[in-house]
């Protein structure tokens, strides 16, 4: 489609000129480097020049270099987060079972102070996602946490693969079928939901292509919804679906395979290690909770050691945390796949760094502790895995963007000038089963 | 022949038991001998010492203790730990979050003293063995919702019916009007909630008059018309029972601090996660604080990133009585994890330990009987071969009511089916 | 009051079309359309000084502005003695005229909330805003009070309410106010309620969609026009109808965009789509200095500012409340950085200034009495005298494509200028007259009473009033309560006891108490407006009521409350 070549062009273009991103130099000296691909490194430095990782080895010595002491210390990749909804003014726009043209990346929030806490635990990346309410919702955005900046443009991060969040289960149930008495009300439903989408979307596919070889004289309608889904269907636009049960997950799958969807990456994914062999053979990457359960039925069968089991049957798996009270501390929910199912030391740190890179597609930049990957990196006082462990200083692309040592209270970029003190949020009983639900006051309560 | 039918009937009895489910092994009574390890006595440091648990209770400690028919656990190179107490879960009283008729803990009504969390605990819960499996052996189940939602209990994580789980502490709740959002979806100004909470407290006092007149009566010999509200009343304004009083925001804490002092009752404060700006008040009326989960966002956007974590530690050291709770319903099990945060953040470990054991049992005064490894105390406690608080710590051991508790859970039995699926991929 | 003589002389305006010649003998009408204006102050900047001259006005247009020049005989004179005149004020962007919609609707019941109707949507850009307006809404006369003379009118809706227009403060109907019926497409960056777009993200995916589509859509038509043998039909589409202009770059697009953010997402937009822009109504203008420091792009300022911090007068309480509120050890910081994001919002206009924008000023979300104040501030975190007053007229003129007719005082524009006792950004002075298109208003100016402070709350109890309207006196009771900080205000005509009539709009500033009521009537309602300024226990003011006109009122103590 020629137009939207054009159309895609001149955003992508105003993306580069706006958008230019901090970068620094810093020497970290004498740490334990944690590198996830190339083992663990002690009394070694790391050199990161303009924001990439220049060097790594012992005694390194450099010109006139803001320097780190690690002596004692841990320093391992940024973390990422595979599932989030912080940093951004809209997460669900549940008016419809499919909401695929919305874009999260129109309404980033950098003045988000969850961005600083999720650096206070040491992450540095965050896919920020649309919520669960629709089978097919809208396109996500990785973002870096550059906090600070005040140009929402400056937090994404470039290159990273476009991705879409799906959502099968209770959710787009509860949301349509129950709200607002349409399909899906089952699961049924949700998979005809997809395959409406796909087939639709072929349907425009062709009648564009006509226009546009010149078989037919007048332009079809241009429909931004189909535009996306033809998106998914040429392998543009990455699918990462919220998803609980086994026989949904397989569900999904057969739909894929029809339309020749290749990649996917399963959030949640509670019941994955039903179907890990399955998983495994479609080549899906699964992204877990650590020990989140029965907040609905379908996790009522869940176990804790989802992680290990998928890990340990080849599926690429990462631990998320879709909250952003969990976002502080990743490191702490990845350790406990050594408690549930005795994952190795590299094994539980990788589903925090380098298999969420790979679901995010942004892999060859980050996640990993390598010479050419961008300067995200974290410092800890003590290995990463203890309960004990305190994040130091946590860099993106060589900038400090956090240090622990000029913290003062108040981080808030922008004030409300009506308050004085912000309001005291009551304790939440719940939080996580509120999480990719929000923003749904309107349709779900307000009847 | 004859080998051959031998192996078919042993095949017969081995292979149906693993097509058709596995082993569920019970709780197992008897004397157990825990010999050669190390035992975690808090105030009195770790000791070298072996443990003898019989008639459920924890029946001698000592070096080199012998007993003929006691069955022998190797411990050497584990450590020994009393059970630990959450002090605030809703555990039992709810199965699936979204589910509401599986949630017992919130019942209609503003004044609903009487409800009585015990009676709807369910034994059988799934999360049970779930948080237990963690060495989480006893917690305090609330009930939740309006002004005064009930009563809460303690129990014990081993039993098929409440009385059996009941471990014999009962406090009444009250949640404590403040200025606080209840959510993020709560929009009101802070003059608003104000003026909602004004309103409250005319009704509140209203209430605890009644209650005041009606336990005088009770007092006098006279016995008053049927009222089931009041009456719960009666044994908090006797004081023999406290009142849990939920608070969080400063000022309420403080308002709640004065008022429970001019009651003449007993009181404990929960929640109370701005409790280390007000911890000099808290000491001047030596008052207990239930405080948690330490996992837990700040309640203010301007307030420094780890005021949650660090909470508990700061009125530790500033004298304050301090248990540690989830106030969870299915992850209790995290319990010993924010127990670890709050080490980390500058709580002693042996102050974070004591608040999720003897702490909890002293607040509760069932000290007598639980929160330490002492002699004549029940028998709670789990064997694990590192610091508990560390998630790669493994518990190799547990004990409720001097019970063996087999290390299974709904987790660990799915995690067993499913590491190796047997069919795998075949036949898809 | 006699009912049946009110009806009569109602009636008589109700019924009848004005403008025609009729037996009207209750007011008297214009003698000339010509006005003198003797010995005025003019401002002038650079130097700062004022020069006195005479103006001379035609037929709604200044014919002259000089010094000493001979009255004409047949001129209305008026002397302007220490008077100043300015060029009235221009309202760049708000919803001047359009009343308040009722209380929130019930949510829409529309079966797909994913497709709902383009009204319930929010996409209406066909709407004209003149449609909506109504010449007797009370907001034209209290800006024109102010000093404005024109404003640029948009839609109340949500994402694309429709097309704006400038009228002038003046006139009986509105097609006598249109200058531009127009001028503007709106779009701002709100969801429908509970149905698509919702999100400001479906917004934003939704407007692109609209903007191709207007781009086919004329494509389509002009291919059709051009030859439509064997073609299919273009189906009309009133919307896309409205926005092909928009993309052909013929009608400016006023985007909504009050906070950082949404000046960040109205420039991506514009950056994508390439129509024409004017950032309306910002608060914050940090992200689009660059942009407008080289000239790709129009700004309206909001004449809005958060409120300024009261300095605290709890301290002679000295109760428990108080003490506990000030001992929270956090309040100090956090009371500091809430000073200076206020004064951050309070220095953008001279941010605009010092990069050399031209910018003008919204109206939308400010009272026009607060409007001095506001300025004053702007002007104390460094904005000059003379930009504030080009926001407010020239600027706003060239901005909305007025430069001709309107801005400034001189020969051949329309006369549209206030006149004030003292210069107009002292404190003390008001606007005397207001002269808009030659039509000119006169303003009582009452004296402020310093004494009274702005919580005196003696004002409760029952007060007697007597009005005088047109030979008729009427008496009653006007019952003022307190709830919490509410007031409560109830008026008792004598002549009807059994029926009080509620008072809504209450407010009590300065010792002056305004309030609005409905008075019933044989067919329908009145509504009237009091504004009476209160000293100790009696009162004097005016009553408005209706079309009649304003009537003085005045009443004393009765009785105060009881407790």
């Amino acid at each position: 489609m020629k137009t939207l070549h054009i159309y895609f062009f001149v955003f992508f273009v105003f993306g580069l000129i706006s958008a230019q991103s901090e970068t620094g130099d810093v020497l970290i000296k004498n740490g334990t480097l944690i590198t996830i691909t190339d083992g663990v490194k002690e009394n070694t430095d790391l050199l990161i020049k303009n924001g990439k990782i220049d060097k790594i080895g012992k005694n390194i010595s450099t010109g006139d270099v803001n320097t780190v002491d690690a002596t004692g210390m841990y320093v391992m990749p940024g973390i990422i987060d595979a599932h989030s909804h912080i940093a951004i003014d809209a997460v669900n726009e549940g008016t419809n079972p499919n909401t695929a043209e919305v874009w999260v990346g129109d309404a980033l929030d950098p003045y988000d102070i969850n961005i600083y806490r999720a650096l206070a635990g040491g992450v540095t990346i965050s896919h920020a996602m649309h919520g669960s309410a629709n089978a097919i919702g809208g396109q996500c955005e990785t973002i870096k946490h550059r906090w600070g900046i005040m140009n929402p443009e400056e937090m994404r991060m470039e290159g990273a693969v476009r991705t879409i969040k799906f959502a099968l289960g209770e959710n787009p149930m509860r949301v349509h079928g129950e709200g607002g008495r349409i399909m899906p009300a089952t699961r049924m439903g949700v998979e005809q939901v997809f395959r409406n989408a796909f087939s639709e979307a072929q349907e425009y596919m062709k009648a564009w292509e006509d226009y546009d070889n010149g078989k037919s004289d007048m332009a079809p309608e241009y429909n931004i919804r189909m535009e996306a889904v033809s998106d998914i269907l040429k392998g543009d636009l990455m699918i990462h679906c919220h998803s609980y049960r086994a026989d949904e997950i397989l569900m999904l799958m057969n739909v894929l395979r029809d339309f020749g969807v290749e990649k996917i990456c399963f959030q949640h994914v509670n019941e994955g290690f039903k179907v890990a062999p399955e998983l495994a053979e479609f080549g899906a990457y699964a992204s877990v909770f650590s020990d989140w359960w029965a907040y609905k039925f379908e996790v009522y069968y869940s176990t804790a050691y989802n992680a290990a089991i998928l890990t340990k049957n080849g599926v690429i798996t990462s631990i998320n945390s879709d909250s952003r009270e969990l976002i502080r501390h990743l490191y702490h929910e990845a350790a406990k796949s050594q408690r549930y199912g005795g994952l190795t030391d590299n094994e539980a740190l990788r589903l925090i760094t380098l298999n969420p890179a790979i679901q995010l597609g942004i892999d060859d930049r980050v996640g990993s502790l390598e010479k050419g990957k961008d300067g995200d990196v974290v410092i800890f006082d003590k290995h990463p895995l203890s309960v004990y462990a305190i994040p130091q200083m946590t860099f993106v692309d060589g900038v400090v963007r956090f240090d622990i040592n000029s913290d003062p209270a108040d981080m808030r970029i922008e004030v409300d000038p009506n308050e004085t003190m912000p309001a005291f949020m009551e304790a939440v009983d719940h939080e996580h089963d509120d999480s990719c639900l929000q923003g749904l006051n309107e349709l779900l309560f307000d009847k | 022949m004859n080998k051959l039918i031998l192996i078919f009937a042993i095949l017969a009895f081995v292979l149906p038991s693993g097509l058709y489910g596995q082993q569920i092994n019970k709780a197992e009574a008897g004397i157990f001998l825990l010999k050669g390890g190390e035992l975690e006595l808090m105030d009195d440091g770790r000791i070298k010492a072996d443990l003898l648990i019989q008639d459920g209770l924890i029946k001698e400690i000592a070096e080199n203790i012998d007993h003929p028919t006691a069955q022998r656990i190797d411990c050497s190179g584990l450590i020994v730990f009393p059970g630990m107490i959450d002090s605030g879960t809703r555990l039992g009283l709810g199965e699936v979050g979204s589910i509401s008729l599986t949630q017992d803990h919130n019942e209609i009504g503003t004044y609903t003293p009487q409800m009585q969390a015990l009676t709807a605990v369910n034994p059988n819960s799934v999360s049970i063995p779930v948080t237990r499996v963690n060495g989480v052996t006893s917690v305090l189940t609330v009930p939740s919702g309006d002004r005064f939602p009930g009563t809460a209990a303690m129990i014990d994580l081993l039993g098929y019916t409440p009385n059996q789980m009941y471990s014999g502490f009962k406090g009444l709740v009250f949640n404590f009007p403040s200025a606080g959002r209840r959510g993020w979806w709560d929009s009101r100004s802070e003059d608003e909630i104000k003026k909602a909470n004004k309103k409250q407290w005319d009704e509140i006092k209203d209430f605890w008059d009644k209650a005041k007149l009606y336990n005088k009566i009770i007092a006098g010999g006279k016995k008053p018309d049927y009222n089931p509200q009041l009456q719960a009343m009666v044994p908090v304004l006797n004081k023999e029972m406290p009142l849990l009083i939920e608070v969080n925001e400063r000022k309420a804490i403080l308002s709640a601090i004065k008022w429970g002092s001019e009651q003449e009752i007993d009181y404990i404060l929960t929640g109370v996660s701005e409790g280390y700006l007000v911890a000099d008040s808290l000491t001047k009326y030596d008052v207990p604080v239930i405080t948690g989960p330490v996992l837990n966002n700040p309640s203010r956007n301007s307030d420094h990133y780890d005021v949650a974590y660090s909470n508990a530690g700061k009125m530790q050291k500033a004298g304050v009585r301090v248990a540690i709770r989830t106030n969870e319903t299915e992850n209790v099990r995290n319990l010993p994890f924010n127990a670890g945060f709050a080490a980390a953040y500058g709580m002693e470990w042996k102050e974070a330990f004591k608040a999720v054991t003897i702490i909890p049992a002293q607040i509760f005064g069932v000290v007598d009987k639980y929160g330490s490894l002492e002699r004549n105390k029940i028998a709670n406690l789990f064997v694990a071969d590192g610091d508990p608080f560390e998630p790669k710590t493994d518990i190799k051991y547990l004990f409720i009511r001097g019970y063996n508790i087999p290390l299974e859970s709904r987790h660990s039995y799915l995690y067993d089916e499913f590491l190796e699926r047997e069919p795998g991929l075949d036949g898809n | 009051m006699h009912k049946k003589l009110f009806f009569a002389i109602v009636s008589v305006f109700i019924l009848i079309k004005p403008g025609l010649a009729q037996t009207d003998y209750n007011n008297v009408p214009d003698v000339t359309g010509k006005i003198f204006i003797n010995d005025v102050y003019l401002k002038q900047y650079n130097p700062d000084t004022f020069l006195i001259h005479d103006i001379l006005i035609d037929n709604g247009i200044i014919k002259n502005i000089a010094p000493a020049m001979e009255a004409p005989f047949d001129a209305r004179i008026i002397e302007g003695d220490s008077i100043y005149a300015y060029s009235a004020f221009i309202d760049a962007f708000s919803h001047t005229g359009i009343p308040q919609p009722e209380r929130r609707q019930q949510r829409p019941d529309v079966q797909f909330r994913g497709f709902p109707p383009n009204d319930i949507a929010g996409i209406t850009p066909e709407k004209m805003a003149f449609k909506d307006i109504k010449a007797n809404d009370k907001s034209i006369a209290a800006l024109r009070k102010s000093g404005f003379a024109v404003s640029h009118v948009v839609p109340r809706g949500n994402m694309l309410p429709g097309q704006g227009c400038i009228i002038s403060l003046k006139g009986d109907s509105v097609e006598d106010m249109i200058l531009d019926e127009s001028s503007s497409c709106l779009f701002q960056l709100s969801g429908a309620r509970g149905v698509y777009p919702s999100t400001v993200i479906a917004v934003m995916a939704k407007w692109r969609e609209l903007n191709r589509q207007a781009e086919l859509y004329s494509a389509n038509n002009k291919s059709y026009a051009l030859d439509p043998v064997s073609k299919e039909r273009p189906v009309m589409n009133s919307v896309l109808d409205a926005l092909v202009p928009v993309v052909e770059n013929r009608r400016r697009v006023f985007s909504h965009a009050q906070s950082n953010k949404d000046v960040y997402r109205s420039l991506v937009l514009q950056s994508e789509l390439g129509y024409d822009v004017v950032l309306s109504n910002v608060r914050r203008v940090e992200p689009a200095i660059e942009a407008l420091s080289q000239d790709k792009m129009h700004i309206i300022l909001s004449a809005e500012l958060p409120d300024a911090v009261k300095e605290d007068k709890k301290k002679e309480k000295g109760n428990e409340e108080s003490a506990k509120e000030e001992s929270d050890p956090r309040r100090e910081a956090l009371l500091e950085r809430k000073k200076e994001s206020i004064k951050e919002f309070e220095s953008q206009a001279a941010l605009l200034e010092s990069k050399d924008v031209r910018f003008a000023f919204s109206m939308m979300d400010v009272k026009a009495t607060d409007l001095k104040a506001n300025l004053e501030r702007m002007i104390a975190a460094g904005l000059s005298e003379q930009a504030a007053m080009n926001a407010l007229t020239i600027n706003a003129a060239e901005i909305l494509g007025l430069e001709k007719i309107c801005g400034s005082l001189e020969k051949g524009k329309m006369a549209n200028l206030f006149l004030s006792t003292g210069p107009y950004l002292d404190k003390e002075s008001s606007i005397k007259y207001s002269i808009v298109e030659g039509h000119v208003e006169e303003y009582e100016i009452r004296k402020k009473k310093r004494a009274l402070s702005n919580s005196d709350n003696s004002i409760e109890g029952t007060w007697s009033f007597s009005i005088d309207v047109m030979g008729d006196l009427n008496t009653g009771k006007i019952v003022i309560t307190k709830e919490a900080d509410q007031y409560e205000v109830n008026i008792i005509n004598d002549a009807t006891p059994d029926d009080p009539r509620p008072c809504s709009d209450i407010s009590f500033e300065y010792g002056t108490l305004s309030l609005s009521l409905i008075v019933p009537y044989e067919d329908g309602d009145l509504p009237v407006q009091l504004s009476l300024d209160i000293d100790q226990d009696s009162f004097n003011g005016t009553a408005t009521i209706g079309q009649l006109g304003s009537f003085p009122i005045e009443g004393s103590k009765i009785s105060s409350p009881e407790n």
